[in-house]
């Protein structure tokens, strides 16, 4: 497990890559709602409605009304909803990621023991890609150079 | 807190299935060797690559790089085991012009370094694991004095699913910090 190096100190390097992303899509515009859509041209595409069923007769006693014989049909100035959008292309991203390299070593140096655990480098990288032929992107790098034992 | 990467970068058009993922980047930019070459070396994790940690150059700088693949782009299959970075199934390529001092450093004096990178697929996709790399800077060192400053590498890379082999012969004079003043020369091998 150690690696016996010069000079009789043991050390062991263990090295943990870390890394996470998150991401969001730029809001597009929102499809009209259904109701919204013009009547005349959903109509022209959707087929006909069917026509409502005749006046049943009218009856001189009361009595309670009776189920029709068929679900109603939807009414002609109402459209079926759109189907939802497909998700947008993936050049719409906006990306926050970050990247750690943990560091833990253990062993001697001269004699005299020592224990770390540091964060030896860390960046922090936004991109954007707000059309297919263009992107941007900024990392940033905090790093340590050297921590004494 | 240094800042690491801070450009634009501009998609171009494919030439046919000759030329493909043509780019442009301006401002502080990938430069052309290290992040190629930590596509493929995953012993990135542990450490700075082979040139970049006896101080020739780092991975990037203020500057314009542009690069692309030669060919069209290597089928998923062949993808699942190569670097996705730069994936023509010819090989790639990418060169530029910066200001010399790199990402961790201000510019000492009025030199531009160019850099350029060839790599090819000798096998092309019949056997894209293996690729031939030439990379190559000319410029000055960076300080008032402006050292010269000239390297040349090679590298044979074979990347497999189960394990990636590298070697890399470099030879040049001087280095990005303008800290050296003659000639050097190194070999590295790596699985």
């Amino acid at each position: 497990m150690c690696k016996r190096v010069q000079r009789g100190s043991c050390a062991l390097l263990s090295v943990i890559l870390v890394s996470g992303t998150a991401r969001a899509q730029v809001d597009e515009p929102a499809p009209p709602p259904p109701e919204a859509v013009a009547a005349p041209d959903s109509a022209a595409s959707d087929p006909a409605p069917l026509p409502l069923p005749p006046p049943a007769p009218t009856a001189l006693v009361t009595s309670p009304p009776a189920a029709p014989p068929f679900p109603a049909p939807p009414s002609p100035l109402v459209p079926p909803p759109h189907p939802a959008p497909p998700p947008g292309p993936p050049h719409d991203d906006v990306t926050l990621s970050t990247l750690l390299y943990l560091h833990g070593a253990r062993g001697s140096v001269g004699g005299k023991d020592y224990s770390r655990f540091y964060l030896g480098r860390a960046y922090l990288t936004g991109k954007f890609k707000p059309v297919a032929w263009f992107r941007a992107r900024v990392t940033l790098d905090a790093h340590q150079e050297k921590l004494d034992g | 807190m240094r800042l690491k990467y801070a450009y634009g970068q501009i998609m171009a058009p494919d030439l046919g299935d000759v030329l493909t993922g043509g780019y442009a980047e301006l401002g502080m930019v990938h430069t052309p060797w290290l992040d190629f070459e930590e596509h493929i070396n995953r012993y990135r994790m542990q450490g700075t690559m082979f040139m970049e940690r006896n101080g020739l150059f780092n991975s990037a700088d203020l500057g314009l790089t542009a690069g692309g693949n030669l060919g069209p782009s290597l089928g998923d299959d062949a993808l699942k085991n190569v670097s996705k970075a730069n994936p023509g199934s010819f090989g790639s390529f990418a060169f530029g012009v910066y200001n010399g001092g790199g990402y961790a450093a201000h510019e000492a004096n009025e030199n531009k370094v160019v850099e350029g990178r060839l790599s090819v697929r000798p096998l092309g996709p019949f056997f894209p694991y293996a690729q031939l790399s030439y990379f190559g800077i000319y410029g000055k060192g960076n300080t008032p004095a402006a050292p010269a400053w000239r390297l040349h590498a090679g590298m044979l890379s074979v990347e497999h699913e189960y394990f990636v082999v590298t070697g890399t012969y470099a030879v040049g004079y001087g280095n990005q910090k303008g800290s050296q003043l003659s000639g050097s020369d190194g070999r590295e091998f790596l699985g």
